[in-house]
C-alpha cells in the first residue's frame, strides 16, 4: 500500500500539489485522471523519488520512501516516463535488458535472460527484438519501454501517460498488459490516463485530480458519474452504461 | 563490419611497429628508446582523450560537446604564461619539465575541484548551465592570455608558444612516468563504475529508477574526466578538435552504445590518428610542425564536415 500524508509541492510561487492525503491499495490498477496541470505527473514523480516534496511523506508498504536504499527502491517500484526519445544506437533487447540492472548489477545471468525473453514474447516484440529503438514505430517503442519496466519486476509500476500518441489498437494492448500485470502477477499499476474511457473500462480505482488536489477517489463504477466528471473537467459529459461497459461521451454535447 | 576492432587493432599494431622500427638499425638503442617513449606518451594521451570525451558526451547527452569546452586547454596556456611572467624564462619552472608539469597538473586538478564543488555537486544545476559556464571561462582564459601576451618581450613569447604547442618529443621520462602513474590511479578509481556507464546514457530518471546513484556517479566521472584532460593537455597542449574527431569516427563505425566496446574503439582511433600524424612529422615533414598543429588541422576539418552535415539535415 502507498500512503501519502499531507504532501505539498511548490515551484517558486506556484503550488503544484496542495496537501495531498491518499491511500493507494495494493494489487489494483489505478488510474489518475484530471485536466492538464492538475499535478498528476508531479505526484507520480514524487512517489518515484524523482522529485522531492516540500512537505509531507510518502510511505510504501509501511516504510517512508526515502528510507529505502536506492537499490531496494529500484526493486520495489518501476517508473515509465512520459516522453521516451533517445538518439541512441540501442537495440530493443539491450534496452529491455537495462531493466534487469537492479537485480543483475550489470552482470546478466541465465535467469535474467529468461525473464527478458519471456517479456519480449509477452509484449509481442519478438519480430523487432534486434531492431534499433530509433527505427521502430511510436507504439512499438512504448511497448519496449514498458517491457523494460516490466523486467524490473517491481511490486509497484508507475506509468505516466503510457497511451500518449498511440493508436487505438496499441492503446488497448497497453491497457491489456496493465490489466494482466495486476491480475496475473499481482502488481500494483498506477497510471496517468487522459482517455477517460480507458480509465473507466480498465481501472479498478480512479483518482480524480484538479488544481493540485484530490477531487475524488473511488471505484470506476462510482466515479463515472456525469456530475463528478463535469466538476473535474469543466465540460459536459454524458455517461452511457450497460452491464459490463461504461462509455463517456464528451465530444459534442 | 561486424566488429570494427578486427581491423582497428591490427592497424594500431602495424602503425606502432612502423613507427618504432622505421629506418633505424635494431642496434640503435638510443633512437629506439626515444621512439618508445613517444609511443608511451601517445598511448597515455589517447587513453585520456578517449575516456574523457566519450563519457563526457554520455553525461552531456550530446555527441558534439567535448571537455575542451570546459576551458581546460585555455587555462593551461594561461597558466604557462602566468608562470613565465612570475618566474621568468630562465627559472626552475622552465628548466625542469617535471616541475612545470606537476605545477600545471596540480593547478588544473584544483580547477577541476573548483568546477566540481562549485558546479557539478549542486543538484539543481543542469548540464547545459555547466557547459555555458565552461565556455565563458574558456573565453575568459583565452582573452586573458592574449592580454598578457601583449605585455611580454619576444624572447619570452617563444616560451609561451612552446607551451601552447608542446611537442611530445620534448616530454622527459620522469614526466611520462608521473603521468602514467597518475592515469593508472584515475582509471582504477573510475573502474568501479564501469558497469553503470551504459545506464547513464538513459538519463537521470531512468538511471535512478534502475538503482543507479546518478548524481553521485556523474560527479565522480566528471572529476575523473577533469584530471584526465589535465594530464593530456599538460602532455601535448591544447588539441581542441581531437575529441570531436575521435568520438565522431567512433560512433560512425561502432554499432553499439556499450562503453566497454566504444572506449576501446575510440582509443584505437585516437592512436591511429596520433601515430600517423607523428610519423608524418618525423619522416615527411622533418619535425617542422608540431603534432598538435597537424592533428588540430585534421580534427578541425572533420569538425567543419560534421557541422556541415548537421546543417544539411
Amino acid at each position: 500500500m502507498i500512503e501519502i500524508n499531507a504532501l505539498n509541492k511548490t515551484y517558486g510561487q506556484r503550488t503544484i500539489l496542495k496537501d495531498i492525503n491518499l491511500k493507494i491499495p495494493k494489487g489494483k490498477l489505478i488510474s489518475l485522471i484530471g485536466p492538464n496541470g492538475a499535478g498528476k505527473s508531479t505526484l507520480l514523480a514524487i512517489i518515484a523519488r524523482l522529485e522531492k516534496a516540500n512537505r509531507g511523506t510518502v510511505t510504501i508498504d509501511g516504510k517512508e520512501i526515502m528510507r529505502y536504499t536506492l537499490t531496494d527502491f529500484s526493486t520495489k517500484l518501476g517508473f515509465l516516463k512520459q516522453h521516451n526519445n533517445f538518439e541512441l544506437k540501442l537495440r530493443v533487447t539491450e534496452l529491455i535488458a537495462f531493466g534487469r540492472f537492479p537485480h543483475s548489477h550489470g552482470r546478466l545471468q541465465d535467469t535474467d535472460f529468461e525473464i527478458i525473453d519471456q517479456t519480449i514474447e509477452q509484449m509481442n516484440l519478438s519480430s523487432i527484438r534486434n531492431a534499433f529503438i530509433d527505427e521502430i514505430s511510436g507504439g512499438e517503442r512504448q511497448r519496449v519501454f514498458l517491457a523494460m519496466v516490466m523486467v524490473q519486476d517491481t511490486d509497484y509500476i508507475l506509468l505516466d501517460e503510457p497511451l500518449n500518441n498511440l493508436d487505438m489498437r496499441h492503446a488497448v494492448e497497453i491497457m491489456q498488459v496493465a490489466r494482466r500485470l495486476v491480475n496475473e502477477y499481482n502488481k500494483t499499476v498506477i497510471m496517468v490516463v487522459h482517455d477517460i474511457n480507458f480509465a473507466a473500462n480498465y481501472a479498478d480505482v480512479i483518482i480524480g485530480m484538479k488544481g493540485g488536489e484530490i477531487s475524488f477517489m473511488d471505484t470506476a463504477h462510482i466515479m463515472m458519474r456525469e456530475d463528478i466528471l463535469q466538476t473535474l473537467f469543466d465540460i459536459e459529459f454524458k455517461v452511457m452504461r450497460d452491464d459490463t461497459h461504461i462509455i463517456c461521451n464528451y465530444y459534442n454535447l | 563490419m561486424k566488429n570494427p576492432l578486427v581491423f582497428l587493432f591490427p592497424t594500431v599494431v602495424l602503425l606502432l611497429l612502423l613507427f618504432v622500427f622505421f629506418d633505424v638499425p635494431l642496434t640503435n638503442m638510443f633512437i629506439l628508446t626515444s621512439r618508445l617513449q613517444r609511443v608511451l606518451a601517445l598511448v597515455l594521451i589517447s587513453a585520456a582523450i578517449a575516456y574523457a570525451t566519450l563519457v563526457f558526451q554520455t553525461i552531456a547527452n550530446n555527441k558534439i560537446l567535448t571537455p575542451s569546452l570546459m576551458g581546460y586547454e585555455h587555462l593551461f596556456v594561461l597558466l604557462q604564461l602566468a608562470l613565465l611572467i612570475l618566474f621568468g624564462g630562465n627559472s626552475q619552472f622552465f628548466q625542469s619539465k617535471v616541475l612545470s608539469f606537476l605545477l600545471s597538473t596540480a593547478v588544473m586538478i584544483l580547477y577541476s575541484f573548483v568546477l566540481y564543488f562549485g558546479l557539478f555537486r549542486s543538484r539543481k544545476k543542469q548540464i547545459y548551465y555547466i557547459l555555458l559556464i565552461g565556455l565563458v571561462l574558456g573565453v575568459f582564459f583565452n582573452t586573458s592570455t592574449q592580454f598578457l601576451q601583449m605585455t611580454i618581450d619576444p624572447n619570452n613569447f617563444a616560451y609561451v608558444q612552446n607551451a601552447m604547442f608542446s611537442s611530445i618529443g620534448r616530454i622527459s621520462l620522469e614526466t611520462l612516468m608521473l603521468a602514467s602513474f597518475l592515469m593508472v590511479l584515475v582509471f582504477i578509481y573510475l573502474a568501479r563504475y564501469r558497469n553503470v556507464l551504459d545506464i547513464l546514457s538513459l538519463g537521470r530518471s531512468y538511471a535512478l529508477g534502475l538503482g543507479v546513484e546518478y548524481d553521485k556517479v556523474v560527479q565522480k566521472q566528471l572529476l575523473g574526466i577533469s584530471i584526465l584532460v589535465s594530464i593530456s593537455t599538460a602532455l601535448i597542449g591544447p588539441i581542441t578538435f581531437v575529441g570531436i574527431f575521435v568520438s565522431g569516427i567512433t560512433y560512425q563505425i561502432s554499432k553499439t552504445e556499450k562503453h566497454r566496446i566504444n572506449l576501446i574503439i575510440a582509443f584505437a582511433v585516437c592512436m591511429i590518428l596520433m601515430i600517423s600524424a607523428q610519423f608524418l612529422i618525423e619522416h615527411a615533414l622533418n619535425y617542422k610542425h608540431n603534432l598538435s598543429v597537424l592533428i588540430n588541422l585534421l580534427g578541425g576539418l572533420y569538425f567543419l564536415i560534421l557541422i556541415l552535415k548537421l546543417l544539411r539535415k
